[in-house]
């Protein structure tokens, strides 16, 4: 049995280790802290083992800190236990430190913006989100902020699932009573109201077909726009999503939950490669000729997220495109290049591509992801 | 009570994370959130863990558009409208009383679980497919183990339900709701792991085929598949390739292309295993040489589940 001595000890450190986690931002409420210590209390934690295992099941709430606590909970417990930073990102430990704030707006490319909206940047929350959602993906190398960004990205993803329709249709459950079919059902009970009929909002089930360019051109909008794919193929069920570079493979469902290290890893044992040249062409081809039929219809949205910097030449490019939209209900190409470079700059890969296809936008910063988000349920 | 030994015994080799996360559910009295890929065994958790407590298994299963009048109570509208009818012109205080009393009440998962008074263990099956607005109706029930009805009042829980939620992720579930539960993530289990499952759950199956087939599965996974075969499509494959008679895989291969409907669901993955299958299940030597043996399972252990 514990001395009293020991047992403050004991608290003492969970407490200490509790921010530790927070310090490593897993959010840890003083719900789990009180859980640990009674735990700590009834004498269920007797090895070194068990009380990891019991500590990840009450402060671990999602699979990212699964991932993670083994490593906080080693790095706190260690034989004199000096906390430790450890990040998300292991094995990158540059860009963990905090900035300030005019450091963050630098990495941002926000400098040089004007007093007001700096100001306005500066301003707790409101700005943050503002700074974030006008930033350019590739100037985000906090971790930290990537993390919020990806957040920001789940929402707007899953955001778009939410979208009703404004028909309504006839139920069996509901709130809302239809007062025309229960009365017409009525009539089979000698007039009496036995069953019901409900109104419910129409959802609108979405197909979309994501080809995702995963050239170095792309370089860090490739890794966003898969985050973006994954959430979407996850929220809207019958989507299929595909990337590309010299070759096109197909994301399954299951890929479409790994991290974006382990898809890298799962490419590359493919013989794939990550961030390698370019055949957009050549993989439209194949698209065409193996997954069009099955995959697209008239109520398919079809999006490319490509910048269209290909070896073969944009008349050829848009040949394959043209099949692609005279099938599908939407296609959209998104090119991150778009808001970045001047008017014009890009013109001579895409202007021979761009009238086949129903919508061009960029998706450079989570603002135009936003109104991306708006096209595809559009 | 040795919860894994337990869990043994109803042929589910649950590993020592699990096991520690279950004790806390019960010790602490909280819910349980398991998270993890379709078919890896979530739901045959709180199936053993009812027979192991000796607890009912109420079963509430989650799906888009489930509401409060199916996971909690609903009034019996017909035989309202029939006692209204039957009561003619008595009078109506009364009659309300009736008509919002237990009689009329029908108990859904939720309001059966805390109004029982024996020992429950409640599974909310696949939670993630559920709306948004559902997760919140559940905030009261996890937390207080309580259910206020309008016309009747609160249900408070005599005997608190052992709460087990699953997810498969389809959707991000709420911090509030992540909040009010423990935490478990259930992966793919390694090859020694798998190996034992299948021994458990098939004790009849030759050791060699054993060995193989969690061999194919194992590098299956790491292939380009739309969707990775779980646990139970393992098993499933197992059950058919004993009874197909095959007790080695390499010199079957005609017979093994066509049990492999039990592994894969779907056509995608089908006609990719019809393709290359051969190369992807037989490209690497198959032999037992670095597999584990009879004699590496512990007798009674050679058990799980799914």
């Amino acid at each position: 049995m514990n001395t009293p001595a020991a047992d403050q000890d004991l608290c003492s450190r969970l407490t200490d280790f509790v921010r530790f986690l927070r310090a490593n931002d897993m959010t840890v409420d003083p719900g789990t802290v009180l859980d640990m210590h009674s735990l700590a209390a009834i004498g269920q934690l007797t090895t070194r083992q068990r009380f990891k295992q019991s500590a990840r099941a009450c402060a671990c709430r999602c699979l990212r800190d699964w991932q993670r606590f083994d490593a906080l909970f080693d790095t706190f417990w260690q034989a004199d236990g000096q906390p430790v930073s450890v990040s998300a990102d292991e094995g990158d430990g540059s860009h963990t430190q905090e900035l300030s704030m005019a450091g963050q707006q630098r990495l941002l490319g926000l400098a040089g913006t004007s007093e007001k909206q700096r100001q306005e940047e500066e301003f707790f929350g409101a700005g943050d989100f503002k700074a974030l959602s006008l930033a350019d993906f590739r100037f985000v190398f906090d971790a930290r902020q990537m993390r919020e960004i990806e957040k920001l990205v789940d929402r707007v993803a899953r955001y778009a699932r939410k979208r009703v329709s404004r028909r309504e249709i006839t139920s069996t459950r509901g709130s809302l009573i239809n007062l025309r079919k229960s009365t017409r059902l009525s009539l089979r009970y000698s007039g009496q109201p036995v069953e019901l009929r409900y109104r419910r909002k129409k959802p609108r089930p979405r197909r979309f077909v994501l080809l995702l360019d995963v050239s170095q051109s792309m370089d860090v909008y490739a890794r966003l726009f898969m985050r973006f794919s994954r959430i979407l193929m996850t929220v809207f069920q019958r989507s299929d999503a595909f990337v590309f570079n010299t070759d096109l493979s197909e994301l399954g469902k299951g890929h479409a939950r790994l991290s974006e290290a382990d898809f890298e890893r799962v490419l590359n044992e493919l013989g794939k490669g990550w961030l390698g040249g370019t055949r957009i062409a050549d993989s439209l081809d194949t698209f065409n000729d193996h997954h069009l039929l099955r995959c697209v219809d008239n109520k398919t949205t079809v999006v490319i997220f490509s910048d269209g910097c290909d070896t073969a030449t944009p008349e050829e490019l848009a040949e394959r495109v043209a099949i692609i939209q005279r099938r599908a209900g939407k296609l959209i190409w998104v090119n991150p290049l778009l808001g970045r470079f001047e008017p014009g700059e890009l013109d001579r890969y895409m202007d021979p591509i761009v009238p086949f296809v129903d919508r061009y936008c960029s998706a450079h910063n989570l603002d135009s992801l936003m109104i991306l988000e708006r096209e595809l349920i559009a | 009570m040795n919860l894994k030994a337990a869990f043994e015994g109803q042929a589910y080799v649950a590993d020592d994370s699990l096991v520690a996360a279950l004790q806390l559910a019960q010790s602490l009295g909280k819910p349980l959130l398991i998270e993890g890929e379709a078919g890896v065994g979530k739901t045959e958790v709180a199936k053993c863990l009812s027979t192991v407590v000796s607890a009912e298994l109420i079963r509430l299963q989650c799906y888009e558009g489930l509401d409060a009048q199916h996971a909690l109570y609903d009034w019996d509208y017909q035989r309202q409208l029939l006692a209204i009818q039957m009561a003619g012109s008595a009078d109506p205080e009364a009659l309300k009383k009736t008509l919002y009393s237990d009689d009329f009440l029908v108990k859904r998962p939720l309001l059966s679980a805390i109004a029982s008074d024996k020992p429950v263990v409640l599974l909310i099956d696949e939670i993630d497919r559920a709306d948004e607005e559902f997760e919140a109706l559940l905030l009261e029930v996890l937390s207080d183990f309580q259910i206020s009805i309008p016309e009747l009042g609160t249900f408070t829980a005599t005997t608190r339900p052992l709460v087990i939620l699953t997810s498969n992720g389809v959707r991000e579930l709420s911090d509030a709701l992540r909040r009010r539960c423990l935490y478990h993530y259930m992966d793919y289990p390694d090859e020694r792991r798998e190996l034992e499952i299948v021994r458990a759950r098939l004790p009849d199956i030759d050791l060699q085929l054993a060995n193989q087939l969690v061999s194919v599965v194992q590098r299956l996974r790491g292939a380009a598949m739309r969707k990775a075969p779980g646990i139970a499509e393992t098993l499933d494959w197992a059950a058919s390739l004993m009874h197909m008679g095959i007790n080695d895989l390499s010199n079957n291969i005609e017979q093994v292309q066509q049990s492999l409907s039990a592994l894969v669901k779907t056509r995608e993955d089908l006609s990719l295993l019809s393709q290359e299958g051969s190369q992807l299940i037989f490209n690497e030597p198959l032999s037992s040489a670095e597999s584990i043996t009879a004699g590496d399972i512990p007798k009674q252990s050679q058990a799980t589940g799914t």
